[in-house]
């Protein structure tokens, strides 16, 4: 039952981020749905499920761009790693730490994605753009941060799972 | 010491997952992204056929009160483009007798096949958008992709029943362009989207010599091997020097809606079209 939750949850996630349109007054970043939900993993799976779910969603990002498959994974993956190490430190089930949260996590996987497609040829985007594209994912995760964090966690608990801050 | 264990097997299959994923030959890779396209493909279309009911009865009910004021004015345009067609009919049955007098070939009529928008790009990294026809329409990868009112793009990537489209809006396509009035050359490419929304390209390498204005039709000059002479892409904003002084630049607005676009209409074109889109 929590693997098929976890399909469910990262299939809706990459259906609405290639439906909703990209704000033009944030530098038009997708809507950071998939980096959300892994977030949401990182703070409430063991780091090996939490690693399934960061691959699996950055296959389904990429798969759902015109890149080459792998980018969005790395990005994921370190935010995982990077959410388990400090996690301990900062993390707390509060709706502003949600929304701390949101923020670095969409900027950073932004950031990294954009980097590492652009090192490689397969972006032109500028710098600035980058960095502006960078700020508005920034803005969108934290919005998105604490209405993902509710939204999976009902869906567990609808579905009869135990939600909690995994040790 | 188990614990540890673990924890150099998760690095471990992580770090050959991420070699394997950036390493896949183009082929697989394809297929893979194929597979996850067709399978979310039957939702998108569910998801945005639904939006778009909403949209367009919300439309409907904000617009109740000019409704007859709109159907006198759509009767209007139809009488209009009624007398507008039969004068092109005319023109073109006269274009072809001359045409076939001087010994030029006939021009081809495109078959066109009508698609609906059903995703954007979700990675925000580039300008694209996700048609419902694929492989199994007769699609395949660079094909143009026009609007009503002007060309959008081109085919990039096709799976059986959906066909991403690079539009011209972003900085990776580039389209050999021709300003018909001054009969100038150039290459367009995409400058994105700026914040207030608007969609703008510029055209590069335009000859300083030519007294290009505001308002200059930009069209496909055939040249290149995607695109057919002629097809509508914009109109000229402005004009400036680019960075060496020895060539012009012109600011685009394209005429298609790129940020709106609800249905699209690809072109399908023969390989031996393609090789002869550039002949008069």
């Amino acid at each position: 039952m929590k693997v098929v939750s976890i399909a469910i949850l990262l299939l809706v996630a990459g259906l609405l981020q290639a439906l909703l349109p990209a704000p033009a007054r944030l530098g038009q970043p997708a809507w950071p749905i998939l980096p959300t939900l892994v977030l949401y993993f990182a703070c409430t799976r063991e780091r090996p499920m939490a690693l399934v779910v960061a691959v699996t969603a950055g296959v389904v990002q990429d798969a759902l761009g015109l890149g080459p498959l792998g980018y969005s994974t790395a990005a994921l993956a370190t935010l995982v790693i990077a959410i388990r190490r400090y996690r301990g430190e900062v993390f707390e089930s509060e709706a502003v730490t949600h929304v701390v949260l949101g923020a670095l996590g969409a900027a950073t996987v932004t950031l990294l994605t954009g980097f590492l497609l652009r090192a490689n040829g397969h972006i032109e985007v500028p710098w600035g753009t980058m960095l502006v594209k960078t700020a508005g994912s920034a803005v969108l995760g934290a919005v998105l941060g604490p209405s993902v964090f509710w939204a999976a966690s009902r869906f567990e608990q609808f579905l009869g799972l135990h939600w909690e801050v995994a040790p | 010491m188990a614990v540890h264990r673990g924890g150099f097997l998760v690095w471990w299959v992580l770090a050959a997952t991420l070699l394997v994923l950036l390493n896949l030959p183009l082929t697989w890779s394809r297929s893979v992204k194929a597979g996850i396209r067709e399978t979310l493909a039957p939702l998108h279309s569910l998801v945005s056929r639904v939006g778009f009911r909403v949209a367009e009865a919300a439309d409907a009910l904000r617009g109740l009160g000019g409704l007859a004021v709109e159907n006198r004015a759509l009767q209007e345009e139809i009488l209009r483009l009624r007398a507008e067609l039969r004068a092109s009919q005319w023109a073109v049955r006269e274009n072809e007798e001359l045409r076939a007098l001087v010994g030029f070939r006939t021009r081809t009529t495109y078959r066109l096949v009508a698609a609906e928008v059903i995703a954007r790009d979700s990675t925000g990294w580039w300008q694209s958008l996700r048609l419902d026809r694929g492989r199994l329409d007769g699609l395949t990868p660079d094909l143009p992709v026009m609007t009503p009112d002007g060309l959008a793009g081109r085919t990039v990537e096709v799976s059986d029943h959906t066909a991403d489209v690079l539009l011209i809006s972003d900085p990776g396509c580039r389209v050999s362009v021709r300003l018909p009035r001054t009969d100038s050359f150039g290459v367009l490419r995409g400058s994105g989207v700026r914040w207030d929304g608007r969609v703008l390209c510029r055209v590069d390498f335009l000859n300083p010599g030519h007294a290009i204005r505001p308002g200059d039709e930009v069209v496909t000059s055939g040249l290149g091997g995607v695109f057919p002479p002629g097809l509508l892409i914009g109109h000229v904003e402005s004009v400036q020097s680019d960075a060496t002084g020895i060539h012009r630049r012109a600011i685009v607005l394209p005429s298609a809606n790129l940020g709106a676009m609800r249905q699209a209409f690809v072109l399908l074109l023969t390989s031996n079209e393609r090789s002869n889109t550039a002949r008069p």
